[in-house]
């Protein structure tokens, strides 16, 4: 019997073990895993070059890129936000690779190494069956009034990239009454659960009846699988959250990494972007969702969000999220 | 004339077996400093000397900062309620299943929990609680039980009922050693039963519970997952979580979170340096015997259990586990639990979609978990028979947060001077992080065992013209093969269902059930991921129900 079981384990380790060949691509992702497998198909399709994905959390990602600096083995990366994706290129982590394809980008989408593959607006997420359509706030400061009180979730920026981000520039554009709004929000009941599926759970389940800094492109694939959620879009604005790609520095195949950042920014990568319902790169790609320009984005100052993230975060955390466990 | 038996192993003492002793020691010791210390020596440097040209330096603000302070508090404080806790539930269950008949169900029962992986569990009940939750929705308590759950002693019990089966196997295994006997004549003498548990059982079963409870309160305090979930709203940070928080978020901070997976280790290595003095006197000898044990708790008492008991599986397995099958059925979440929104769908879909994904996961994950199993359990046994240093190096791990030990692999094994090697990048590291992160089990598990066999066997085996090797194979080996077992169960069922280190060091393309699982709950639904859990949880719990089929019995 242990005989079996012996035999059985090594054969299946044994067989477990992967080899990279010279003709071969490896490709981090904080992006969807579909999305990712969607590309890899497609690009060894097209090209014969295999593509072996590691797809994990956007953190996760990092941490790996960073544990492995000193031999790298990833040749192209894809972060969740864009302020990680400046921080990793300020720290050399990017090689400063323009894909001829970038001009064909929105603006501002790209800067040097950096080419955002796709994005996401944060929204206000809510549950359809809770909340009337009439009953839709049309800015974020609406949501101070007292029938929102216990009702709000949003994910934890310590937690959470997009959110982080969302802060940050949030209170860049307004600053006082921001940090204004976000009292209001804590004394009427916020709840601030953990990271960005932490939040919206409970908007799924009825629990609660709206996420603040919802990541939209999630929960378009929710509505159109039939959930009962409806996405706003407040009029002062959101944050888009963009998602760089980039050929790491000292990558082992460096051929084969561009040219599969070329493909992800290529026609063919980006109406796989978009069958995810994220906002594609390139401002040619035909969409099934509301585009900038449809919905109004709040101005992001990557100098200033670069700068002041950390301490922004860090004073979300000591006077929003402890007050808001005080008041339990 | 008496003749003293000494305490110790004959091969320390036999001149011809001391350099076999020797020899095998080095082997082992080489074997575990690689596969243990190496990767925390990596951590340890990278906290004191960043590694790299840019990496931040360790600032002393950093450390001595009122939040980190108040998480290391918070850490020791759940530890130790949660080792405690755990100690009662495992130990009474323990006594119930030698008492009773039914302890065959009894041990199955407690296989579930540990079984369980948390951030599954804590997902399901926070789903099950609350007024819209299930149970809220049926009228049953659910907004007395969300204020239960999310709540210091609500955290310690969620993760006590999840290491009480650590104490319960240590515990059971040493109990079916116990000499009748000694029960008997401590009845005909006419001792209450309170007086037979505290003079008798607690003293005799003392190696098993010190082992246990160390091992509960090393999971304890780095456990990552619930403190996540709930500890995050409550505000009870423990170091465990910042260390998450740090290497999560940018700028990402790998020496300040090795020098918080330091202080893990000291805490840990205090509560094993104070647990190691007590267990020097608790050295207990015993035999196996025919006789059955004598019925020792009055009715009362033993009802008392069985409703302890009961309570425990409902805490345990029938809340979380009922959760998990209920929203795995459920077509939308969004329209709640009704007749018109069931449907095996995700079922389906997860096992025959063209993501084989799953099956993959799955054939990973067990294989992986399995030589964990076999290579920890060997180990473990080793190190547990050449004597305290090695042993205690072994039980390193035990309070090395998995993060920790999972950057440390990275750093050490993709190294300038091991990237040749081809193990970084295959599915063996992850498979060697399972061994060293779990070796423990199987050392603490080996040691309750070995305290349990009188060295006299060894001695009258030697006496008797047996070498070294055939002693271990006749007579140290069977004795020891029930504590080695459970410690194997428990080492598959944990490696299984591993979650924070597969994700770092998964190699391209490769998924473990839990990594797989996660990503399906982030990107997809949270229904279709229950019910991979839901699949998960019955290979694995078919898989450990077939290994107790080998656990001799003595009735």
């Amino acid at each position: 019997m242990k005989q079996i079981f012996f035999a059985i384990a090594w054969v299946t380790i044994v067989a477990a073990f992967g080899h990279a060949d010279a003709q071969s691509v490896t490709f981090y992702t904080a992006g969807p895993a579909g999305l990712a497998k969607n590309i890899a198909a497609s690009f060894t399709k097209k090209t014969g070059v295999k593509v072996d994905v590691y797809q994990a959390t956007s953190g996760d990602v990092l941490a790996r890129l960073e544990a492995e600096k000193g031999n790298p083995r990833a040749d192209v990366v894809t972060l969740a936000s864009w302020g990680e994706g400046l921080t990793v290129r300020q720290r050399g982590f990017v090689e400063e690779y323009r894909s001829p394809e970038a001009n064909k980008l929105r603006s501002g989408w790209t800067i040097g190494g950096l080419a955002a593959q796709g994005g996401a607006a944060l929204a206000l997420v809510l549950n359809s069956n809770e909340v009337k359509k009439e009953q839709q706030p049309d800015s974020w400061f609406d949501l101070a009034a007292s029938r929102w009180k216990d009702s709000l979730t949003m994910p934890d920026p310590t937690l959470s990239g997009s959110a982080a981000e969302f802060v940050a520039i949030f209170i860049h554009t307004y600053g006082d009454k921001g940090w204004k709004l976000f009292a209001e929000l804590a004394r009427n009941g916020l709840s601030v659960p953990g990271p960005n599926n932490a939040a919206l759970n409970p908007v799924l389940t009825g629990a609660k009846k709206a996420t603040l800094a919802g990541v939209d492109y999630i929960s378009f694939g929710q509505i159109a699988k039939g959930e009962k959620l409806a996405i706003q879009y407040p009029t002062e604005g959101t944050v888009v959250a963009l998602r760089p790609a980039f050929v790491q520095q000292g990558a082992p195949h460096r051929d084969e990494a561009k040219r599969l950042v070329d493909f992800m920014l290529s026609d063919e990568g980006q109406t796989l972007v978009a069958k995810t319902f994220m906002i594609p790169a390139r401002a040619d790609t035909r969409v099934q969702r509301p585009v900038p320009g449809e919905f109004k984005m709040l101005a992001a100052d990557w100098g200033f969000v670069e700068k002041n993230q950390t301490q922004i975060v860090g004073r979300f955390r000591k006077e929003i999220v402890e007050q808001i466990i005080q008041r339990r | 004339m008496a003749v003293a038996i000494p305490e110790t192993s004959p091969a320390v003492k036999i001149p011809w077996a001391r350099g076999l002793h020797g020899a095998s020691g080095i082997v082992l010791g080489g074997g575990i400093s690689l596969l243990v210390v190496y990767p925390l020596l990596m951590v340890l440097t990278a906290a004191v000397t960043p590694a790299f040209p840019d990496s931040q330096s360790l600032r002393l603000a950093d450390i001595l900062s009122e939040r980190l302070w108040t998480a290391a508090l918070n850490t020791l404080r759940l530890g130790i309620s949660v080792s405690l806790l755990s100690l009662i539930a495992g130990a009474a269950s323990a006594f119930l299943a030698t008492e009773s008949r039914r302890d065959r169900w009894i041990d199955l029962i407690m296989s579930i929990p540990f079984l369980t992986p948390p951030f599954l569990a804590s997902l399901a009940w926070s789903l099950a609680v609350g007024p819209k939750g299930y149970l809220g929705r049926f009228g049953l308590l659910g907004a007395e039980l969300e204020r239960l759950i999310f709540s210091f002693w609500g955290l310690s019990l969620l993760m006590a009922v999840h290491y009480a089966p650590i104490v319960y196997f240590a515990v059971r295994a040493q109990l079916d050693k116990l000499p009748p006997s000694l029960l008997w004549a401590a009845q005909i003498a006419g001792a209450v039963p309170r007086r037979i548990v505290g003079r008798i059982l607690l003293p005799m079963t003392a190696p098993a519970l010190m082992g246990g409870g160390f091992l509960a309160f090393a999971c304890g305090i780095e456990e990552y997952g619930t403190p996540l979930v709930i500890g995050n709203r409550i505000g009870f940070p423990v170091i465990s979580t910042e260390i998450g928080r740090i290497v999560r978020i940018y700028p990402i901070n790998l020496t300040l979170a090795s020098a918080l997976a330091s202080i893990l280790l000291t805490l840990a290595g205090a509560v094993y340096f104070f647990s190691h003095l007590l267990q020097q006197h608790t050295k207990t000898s015993t035999k196996p015997s025919a006789y059955p044990l004598p019925k020792l708790l009055p009715a009362w008492t033993r009802a008392g259990l069985w409703t302890f008991l009961s309570a425990y599986i409902l805490f345990a397995i029938a809340i979380p586990y009922g959760s998990m099958v209920l929203t795995s059925l459920l077509k939308l979440v969004s329209a709640g639990p009704t007749f018109g929104n069931l449907t095996l769908g995700h079922y389906l879909q997860a096992l025959t979609e063209e993501t084989s994904g799953l099956r993959e996961a799955m054939t990973a994950s067990f294989s992986l978990a399995l030589m964990a199993a076999l290579l920890g359990t060997f180990l473990g046994a080793g190190c547990a028979r050449k004597g305290i240093a090695l042993a205690s190096l072994a039980l390193i791990p035990a309070a090395t947060p998995a993060i920790a030990m999972a950057v440390g692999f990275i750093l050490g094994w993709n190294a300038p001077w091991t990237a040749w090697l081809p193990l970084y990048g295959s599915a063996m590291i992850v498979g060697l992080f399972y061994t060293a992160q779990y070796l423990p089990y199987a050392v603490q598990y080996a040691r309750a065992g070995f305290a349990a066999i009188p060295p006299s066997y060894e001695w009258a085996a030697r006496v008797h013209g047996a070498g070294a090797g055939m002693a271990t194979r006749r007579i140290i080996a069977p004795l020891l093969w029930p504590h080695c077992l459970a410690g194997a169960i428990l080492i598959f069922s944990i490696s299984f269902r591993e979650l924070v280190g597969s994700v770092l060091l998964r190699p391209p393309g490769m998924e473990t059930v839990s990594t797989f699982i996660l990503r399906e709950f982030d990107q997809g639904s949270p229904a279709t991921g229950m019910a991979m859990g839901v699949i998960a949880l019955s290979v694995s719990m078919i898989s450990v129900g077939f290994a107790r089929h080998l656990v001799p019995k003595r009735h």
